[in-house]
């Protein structure tokens, strides 16, 4: 087969593919936005500046947009890296519940300052693969399917988290249904007040960076990749594979458990009731339009992010339902996936 | 009614939605492609029975409530084949359309995007006298009507899976698809046949969760289209033990449900233990499997 190979198409580089499928989800979002202003609101103007203006119109909004697409990436990127050793993670949605939940814990009873902060940032990170844990050792000593046990698991966790924030650990001097506000020296520090802009999102940045360098450019990486797409071949090829099928789970737990801190230590100040709000979920669907590359999670989680700022701002000034948002990225998930959309063109000769 | 009667009715109220929509999900799983949207259509299900209810009548509810997460999962389905788009994320992102599109047609229909409470949607209990009979009392009479379309629900799926040609032919699409080509069927049809199926069985979950109530609730599934997918596995693919695991389930979400009354630990926690319970059940079922293999 060597012989044939100069008459093959070039592979499309890594990052054709993510930018395809980003620009692809950019143009049909809009085209949705679009479509939703005209059939579904009763001031299509008015939703429409609510999109394509309104999450743009200011620094405070921007920032806002900024710091809930920083949420998505870590999460996102914690289903990515179990994604690429081969595991389906679905327990996102309850690593983020409870990363938020032990960071609002530790940020309130640790020392104030930095250090406090650090404390709830480690503590968000443990509980996140505290939550992932059962999982991870279940497939590494039973075989158990991620799928299953991450969910069940993630279940159990949300109603547990519930009775923290609503029972022993709820603040009883707020009339929400909250834990103990973290002291303001310990929260994620705000980097352009009035705006809740924190570090956050250069955190996620950084993050994503350091996965599409391990990913892209290490042996490790590569090696992992390849034990995602094809177990025995890897074991053949005596990569640790007894490491890989249950210490990439714990770490996507880790960076869910993180994702949660940043919630819970960013402009909420403490862990309320339900904080998590879908962004595990979410997660999945961004992990999916960014091509699981890693490169590609903060635009992915941009594109989110602005669809859900732009559909608030649009239930405020129209009567379009906020839902449109969660329509909108479904819609763009699955012709995400859609291969004709996807299709790069055929080289010269090839059928 | 005394605590072991409750416990047994409760049981049964929860065992028949979620054994219909794991049938569904097994009716996929034979074909090869496990249908994940089983969570959006049971919550199609039960909206579609409010919404076609409120306007036409009960009845006319539940008819919509099976045929409208049929034809959505014919859909799903067709769009999965015809775009070559991966069925598993298809079946994710219509578990994030449903929702999202149920609240915006609930804010349309009945200005909110809340709890839609309609009573004279809340269908009638059937044979409530027979239910004080000695266990299969509870467990068969009393019940709401849509419990009973759930059970028509379970019958004919397991009808059409264990019984009929249609469940052999349902496993060789799933097995060799191409064998069944040169057979002469079609394994394109059948796959659409099953994916039907399951949205037939997770509507009539819905209808039962929401005619139980007489309400559509955000959220009605509660989980019960992951657990249906759950007991899919656990019950390792067949029809019986798909059958039992929702059975497993169901049980424990009773005794859970029951406890709550009985013990002063808190109700979350005690809805925590199902899915606890499950997962420990999961991962051990997976470590005896392996033993076995070795």
């Amino acid at each position: 087969m060597s012989s044939l190979e100069p008459l093959a198409p070039a592979p499309p580089s890594r990052f054709v593919e993510p930018l395809r499928r980003l620009a692809l989800s950019l143009g049909l979002a809009s085209l949705l936005v679009g479509l939703f202003a005209a059939v579904a609101s009763s001031d299509a103007a008015a939703t429409l500046r609510a999109f394509y203006v309104s999450p743009f119109r200011s620094s405070v909004m921007m920032s806002a947009m900024a710091e809930a697409a920083a949420y998505l990436a870590v999460a996102a990127l914690g289903v990515l890296v179990a994604y690429r050793s081969g595991h389906f993670s679905l327990g996102g949605e309850g690593q983020v519940y409870a990363g938020a939940v032990a960071a609002a814990f530790a940020g309130a009873l640790a020392p104030s300052g930095p250090v406090g902060l650090l404390v709830a940032l480690a503590f968000g990170a443990l509980a996140g693969a505290a939550v992932g844990a059962p999982s991870a050792l279940g497939r590494r000593f039973a075989g158990a399917d991620v799928l299953l046990t991450s969910f069940l698991i993630s279940q159990a966790s949300i109603l547990a988290a519930d009775w923290l924030i609503a029972g022993p650990w709820r603040d009883p001097a707020n009339n929400l249904v909250a834990m103990r506000a973290v002291p303001r020296a310990s929260l994620l520090p705000r980097l352009a007040p009035p705006g809740p802009l924190t570090p956050a999102p250069i955190v996620a940045a950084a993050l994503c960076a350091v996965a599409w360098f391990y990913f892209s450019k290490t042996r490790q990486g590569k090696a992992l990749s390849l034990y995602g797409k094809n177990q025995l071949f890897a074991a053949l090829m005596g990569y640790p594979v007894k490491a890989f099928s249950w210490l990439p789970i714990l770490v996507g737990g880790v960076l869910h458990g993180l994702a949660g801190a940043f919630l819970a230590l960013g402009s909420n100040g403490t862990a309320v009731r339900g904080i998590s709000g879908g962004v595990g979920w979410s997660a999945i669907g961004v992990c999916l339009i960014a091509g699981n590359e890693p490169a590609a999670l903060p635009f992915a989680a941009l594109l989110f992010a602005w669809l859900d700022a732009g559909s608030r701002q649009a239930a405020i000034v129209s009567d379009l339902s906020p839902d449109a948002a969660t329509v909108i990225k479904a819609l763009v998930i699955m012709a995400a996936t859609a291969r004709p959309l996807l299709k790069r063109p055929k080289a010269r000769g090839e059928s | 009614m005394s605590g072991l009667a409750q416990l047994l009715a409760s049981a049964a109220a929860g065992f028949m939605p979620l054994a219909a929509a794991a049938l569904g999900g097994l009716a996929t799983e034979y074909v090869g492609v496990l249908n994940i949207a089983l969570e959006g259509l049971i919550m199609a299900g039960g909206f579609a029975y409010v919404a076609v209810g409120s306007a036409f009548g009960p009845w006319a509810g539940v008819a919509a409530g099976l045929a409208v997460p049929a034809v959505l999962a014919y859909l799903q389905d067709l769009f999965a084949r015809k775009a070559r788009a991966d069925a598993f994320v298809t079946g994710l992102a219509f578990n994030l359309l449903v929702p999202g599109a149920a609240s915006m047609i609930s804010q349309a229909m009945f200005r909110t995007k809340g709890v839609v409470n309609l009573p004279a949607l809340a269908l009638p209990r059937v044979g409530e006298a027979l239910a004080g009979a000695p266990v299969l009392g509870p467990l068969l009479f009393g019940h709401h009507a849509g419990f009973y379309v759930a059970a028509g629900a379970v019958a004919y799926a397991a009808a059409r899976l264990g019984f009929m040609p249609f469940g052999l032919r349902a496993r060789a699409a799933g097995m060799n698809p191409d064998a069944l080509g040169l057979g002469g069927l079609d394994p394109q049809a059948i796959r659409s046949r099953a994916y039907v199926l399951s949205g037939m069985t997770a509507g009539a979950a819905g209808v039962a969760l929401a005619g139980a109530l007489g309400a559509w609730v955000p959220g009605l599934s509660a989980g019960r289209g992951w657990i249906a997918l759950v007991a899919v596995y656990l019950g390792g693919k067949r029809l019986s033990g798909t059958v039992a695991a929702s059975l497993f389930f169901a049980a424990l979400l009773s005794l859970a449900l029951v406890g709550q009354a009985a013990f002063s630990v808190p109700a979350e926690l005690l809805s925590a233990m199902p899915y606890l319970l499950t997962a420990v059940a999961v991962i051990v079922g997976s470590a005896m499997k392996g033993h076995r293999a070795a």
